[in-house]
């Protein structure tokens, strides 16, 4: 009996040691991607398995990648794109994180899927490869590079580390047959509210969503964004002029769902009490989410949505390279692809997606204009112009902290 | 008194139904339908939307294969290693037997993700992240310590004079094991072996951060859709899930039988033979 | 000569420190049993039977000492390679397996073909009185039966040696005395040599050929059942048989006097003068009114009878002395509880022990 363990001990030990030779190996030297001729990266993309790390909760995002995107990719550029689902985009970071400290030079992500406070993250740092941009055609071809949209990422440089591939923007969704004239602004809101209590309320800060729709009644309540342009730290009467935003959200709470002794714990359970037709709103950071959710029959065919009349919030989603890419060649060229006039007319089909493009209209061949119009937003999604010409920049993420941590204790526990 | 036990058996029917088959209605009809919405009891319209993705999904069935095969692999290094510490720590008298059980039993206690935490880094030096052997070793801390738990109890109802016993009768340390030993620890094996595959089946945190996104089981693909808040989708690969481990157990449960029965049947048909 | 010999064995206990005036669980003990012997190991619970039976098993490994059977040497030898057999106190049949299969299951670890040890396994059950129980399992066989099925398969492999711990002590008395004729019986058809453990004086008597009667982890006397009855060499022996009446004393000049001055009596044995104590069978006490020669007259008050297989037992209180002694029905019916009475000690059937 005794003899157990220790064959069982010296199995695991080999294995261990089997594999750890494996990891061992040294990734070449990528860093002259950044330089080299584009026609020398394909070519050396060429075979390349591409792995791209991205937030897989949603069907039709998956299938646009699956079925649309990875079979383009192997048959014009011979790469093999491997969608790898996540739960959170935070997760890609705290990897990349273990990674750099554990000095893996052979990492499996290729691409990946960030923006915001994943991207200061990564940046401060030093999870992402470089200033990779300038390399791709189609960025060059077809971005604005100056827009600050493009250019920073919720209030941080982007500096090439990162390639806009979509925008998303704020909308409010209500329906139509059952509140004909939803609110408008801040102010209306609240008068709203108290006219349908128990019809409102927004996912609890950190929920992505419900701290921006509170960075609306920041904007809103304490006199527009512009004051918010310089960092956080160089104002010192912050807290005063917050105070305003802590008042409105503590008024409206008796005539929430629930008369605000609770808030949804996030987006999906608020749409699902939208969906139920418990709540007569909802909101949303993806200007087409509600037409796909009509389209899956969730939401009722009489949902809209829309804006408020000073606009709404806008960001921009970026793909990126990990500094221990494997196949940066073949991320190269898959991310060039990604933002082909092609692709980017898919993903905005709202079967496929329903996302905005991140190219700047205007740079766009007119035959890909017309494309790009013809695609079908469904009755839900405002059109592309009315959401461009209605957008308001993001707030830094130092001013996020702050918000959703004074959200806790200014709004929640009283 | 004859009608005692039927009522007795109806009464525990309707206790499974409601406890066990009622969750799964609500689960059937969220994958099946469209737009089900308050105050409808039953979904008015019904799409395969959901379904058609989890089984058109290529990455489904291969999460479900490479699920299984660690579950398995991981609940077969459990019996290896159960058996020789259970042996051990109930029959001899070990010096600070307390503290090794402390050790085997600390992952019950101490949430997973902790010392995921810690192993993460290890693993990432070692090379065993995105690897299925990393994965599995990684289970083996949640999952032994329900093998060794049932081994445990298995062994304490085995007295050492049955292995005397067919020592005596001339058996060799295997034999003893194999004919002896095993037989009596079978159903504690099945026990704890049901309860690893289902844990190792269930476990997202570890396989995720050891995994890294390279080795993709069914939780992998089935937690974004749940925080994502497609409830259909969710629901399908749910109850896919349930479906894959009820049946894995069944498998289990039946092999046992079928161990069991192999001595019957022999017994059986010597009856059938004798005049 | 396939002697078994038992050379010094001995065991100590494991934790120094609990019993640091004896560490021994087993003194070194000296044995030599023959060939188709049934030898006894006799004495109370704790007394070191078991241990030893296990230490000649092989269970228990020895701090010292050596096991031989013939003239090879078994110390080394593992268990499972000695070619002895164990009944223990429980059956012990394995559950999953048929009473067939139990039985063979020694020739099966010999590697002995199926057909064959299947043949061989439904003979034994034969002689044990089982046939056409082999394929039935343990637990639809009464406890009397498995353990029948218990003898059948230590025998069946043929052992050198059989060792039985306490086999029968689990079982109603009843059946208990038909286990003791079956195993008479089937040890003397296969002459094979037993080592059995038991408590129990009768059962050791009515089986053995030689008795060791142990105690405090010590050999104490070894002989058959008459000798040590008659003869036994310390008292520990004589009252682990049931010998209740012994009287402390003197010997001067073959003259016997007990210390506390109950009885006085010439001595018929040739010993020399010192202290020592005398040992009286209950059967050497007679009620006989006749003064006989050799007899030692002792009086006393009945304190008890008890009515038993013909005879009657008596406790009699002579001063502050109890002995025992058994009468006839006719005597015992002169006297009663409370009542004076006259015994007479057959000098000839007592015995003398110096310690």
């Amino acid at each position: 009996m005794k003899i157990y363990p220790i064959t069982a001990f010296s199995i695991v030990a080999l294995a261990l040691s089997a594999c750890s030779s494996e990891g061992a190996s040294e990734a070449p030297n990528t860093d002259s991607l950044l330089t080299d001729d584009w026609d020398l990266i394909q070519e050396a993309a060429q075979g390349q398995e591409v792995n791209l790390y991205m937030w897989g909760g949603n069907d039709n995002i998956n299938n646009y990648l699956d079925e649309w995107v990875a079979p383009r990719m192997k048959e014009q550029h011979g790469i093999e794109l491997t969608r790898v689902p996540m739960n959170d985009a935070q997760d890609i970071i705290n990897q990349l994180l273990d990674e750099k400290t554990a000095g893996k030079t052979n990492g499996s992500m290729d691409i990946v899927w960030i923006n915001g406070e994943n991207f200061k993250a990564a940046k401060d740092n030093g999870l992402l490869w470089g200033d990779f941009t300038g390399q791709l055609p189609n960025f060059n071809d077809y971005v604005d590079a100056e827009a600050p949209e493009i250019s920073e990422d919720f209030g941080e440089p982007v500096e090439g580390l990162e390639a806009p591939w979509g925008k998303a923007q704020f909308v409010f969704v209500h329906d139509e047959d059952r509140h004909e004239t939803p609110p408008r602004s801040i102010a209306e809101l609240a008068g709203w509210v108290q006219e349908h209590p128990g019809q409102f309320t927004y996912p609890a800060p950190p929920d992505f969503t419900g701290s921006a729709f509170v960075r609306h009644v920041l904007y809103e309540t304490t006199g527009g964004h512009e004051q918010y342009a310089q960092p956080a730290a160089e104002i010192e009467d912050l807290e005063q002029r917050l105070e305003p935003m802590w008042q409105y959200l503590n008024s409206i709470e008796p005539y929430l769902w629930r008369e605000g002794e609770t808030y949804p714990e996030s987006l999906a359970k608020q749409d699902q009490l939208f969906a139920s037709g418990e709540i007569g709103m909802t909101m949303s950071y993806d200007p087409a989410l509600a037409a796909s959710e009509v389209l899956k029959g969730r939401f009722p065919e009489s949902t809209r949505t829309y804006l408020l009349d000073e606009g709404t919030l806008a960001n921009t989603h970026f793909l990126s390279i990990p500094f221990n890419a494997s196949d940066k060649a073949g991320a190269l060229v898959a991310i060039n692809e990604l933002m082909s006039p092609a692709a980017q007319t898919a993903k905005l089909s709202p079967e496929n997606w329903g996302d905005m493009t991140a190219l700047d209209f205007e740079k766009l061949s007119p035959e890909d204009q017309q494309a790009m119009n013809e695609v079908d937003l469904g009755e839900a999604t405002l059109s592309i112009e009315e959401l461009e010409q209605n957008r308001l920049p993001e707030l830094s993420s130092d001013y996020i902290d702050i918000i959703e941590k004074g959200w806790t204790e200014h709004v929640a526990k009283e | 008194m004859k009608k005692h036990p039927r009522f007795l058996s109806l009464f525990l029917f309707i206790g499974v139904f409601i406890f066990v088959i009622v969750p799964f209605v609500p689960l059937i009809f969220t994958s099946l339908s469209f737009g089900w919405r308050w105050p409808d009891v039953v979904p008015q319209a019904w799409s395969l939307r959901a379904w058609e993705y989890v089984v058109n999904d290529g990455r489904t069935w291969q999460a479900v294969g490479i699920s299984l095969s660690i579950a398995l692999i991981v609940t077969a290094i459990n019996i290896a290693l159960a058996i020789p510490a259970a042996n051990a720590l109930m029959r001899y008298p070990v010096r600070g037997k307390w503290l090794f059980e402390a050790i085997i039993f600390s992952p019950i206690i101490i949430p997973p993700f902790i010392s995921v935490m810690g192993i993460h880094l290890t693993f990432l030096r070692l090379g065993l992240t995105e690897t299925v052997l990393g994965v599995v070793l990684a289970h083996i801390a949640p999952t032994l310590p329900y093998m060794f738990r049932a081994l445990m109890i298995s062994y304490q109802t085995l007295s050492t004079d049955w292995e005397d016993q067919a020592r005596m009768l001339g058996a060799g340390a295997m034999p003893r094991f194999f004919h002896v030993v095993l037989p009596h620890l079978a159903p504690g094996i099945v026990a704890g072996a049901s309860l690893s595959v289902l844990i190792s089946l269930s476990q997202y945190l570890i396989t995720f951060i050891i995994g890294a996104g390279q080795v993709v089981t069914l939780p992998i693909l089935l937690f974004p859709f749940i925080s994502g808040g497609d409830p259909g989708v969710a629901s399908a690969y749910s109850l896919l899930y349930a479906a894959i481990a009820i049946l894995t157990l069944i498998v289990m449960d039946a092999a046992l039988r079928r161990y069991y029965q192999r001595n019957k049947a022999t017994k059986e048909q010597a009856k059938g033979v004798k005049p | 000569m396939s002697d078994l010999r038992i050379i010094d064995i001995q065991k100590r206990y494991i934790s120094a420190q609990a019993r640091e005036e004896n560490p021994f669980m087993l003194h070194p003990v000296r044995l030599a049993i023959r060939e188709g012997e049934f030898f006894s190991l006799l004495g109370p619970s704790g007394c070191g039977k078991t241990t030893l039976l296990k230490l000649v098993a092989g269970l228990l490994e020895a701090d010292g000492g050596e096991l031989w059977v013939g003239d090879e040497n078994l110390t080394n030898v593992p268990p499972e390679s000695r070619r002895f057999a164990m009944v223990f106190q429980q059956s012990l049949l394995f559950p999953h397996k048929t009473i067939e299969d139990n039985v063979a299951f020694g020739l099966k670890m010999q590697k002995v073909g199926k057909q064959q040890r299947l043949k061989a396994a439904r003979e034994m059950l034969e002689h044990v009185g089982l046939s056409g129980f082999g394929s039935r399992f343990p637990d639809e066989l009464s406890g009397g039966q498995q353990q029948r099925v218990a003898l059948a398969r230590a025998l069946v492999a043929n052992p050198r040696v059989l060792l039985m711990d306490e086999p029968f002590s689990a079982l109603d008395p009843g059946l208990r005395q038909e286990m003791r004729e079956l195993l008479s019986r089937i040890q003397k058809e296969f002459r094979v040599t037993v080592l059995f453990v038991t408590h129990d004086r009768d059962e050791a008597f009515a089986l053995s050929d030689r008795i060791a009667v142990m105690g405090e982890g010590k050999l104490q006397q070894v002989g058959s059942a008459r000798e040590l009855y008659e003869r036994p060499e310390t008292t520990t022996v004589a009252s682990f048989l049931g010998l209740r009446n012994i009287l402390g004393g003197v010997i001067e000049n073959g003259h016997f006097a007990s210390s506390d001055k109950i009885m006085e009596a010439a001595v018929h044995l040739p010993l020399s003068d010192g202290d020592y104590f005398m040992v009286i069978r209950p059967e050497a006490i007679k009620a006989s009114e006749n003064g006989q020669s050799g007899h030692a007259r002792v009086r006393g008050v009945v304190q008890e009878m008890k009515y038993g297989r013909g005879i009657y037992s008596l406790i009699v209180k002579v001063r502050k002395q109890l002995l025992e002694c058994v009468l006839t029905i006719a005597q015992a019916e002169k006297t009663a509880v409370g009542e004076p009475i006259d015994l007479f000690v057959d000098m000839k059937e007592v015995w003398f022990l110096k310690e």
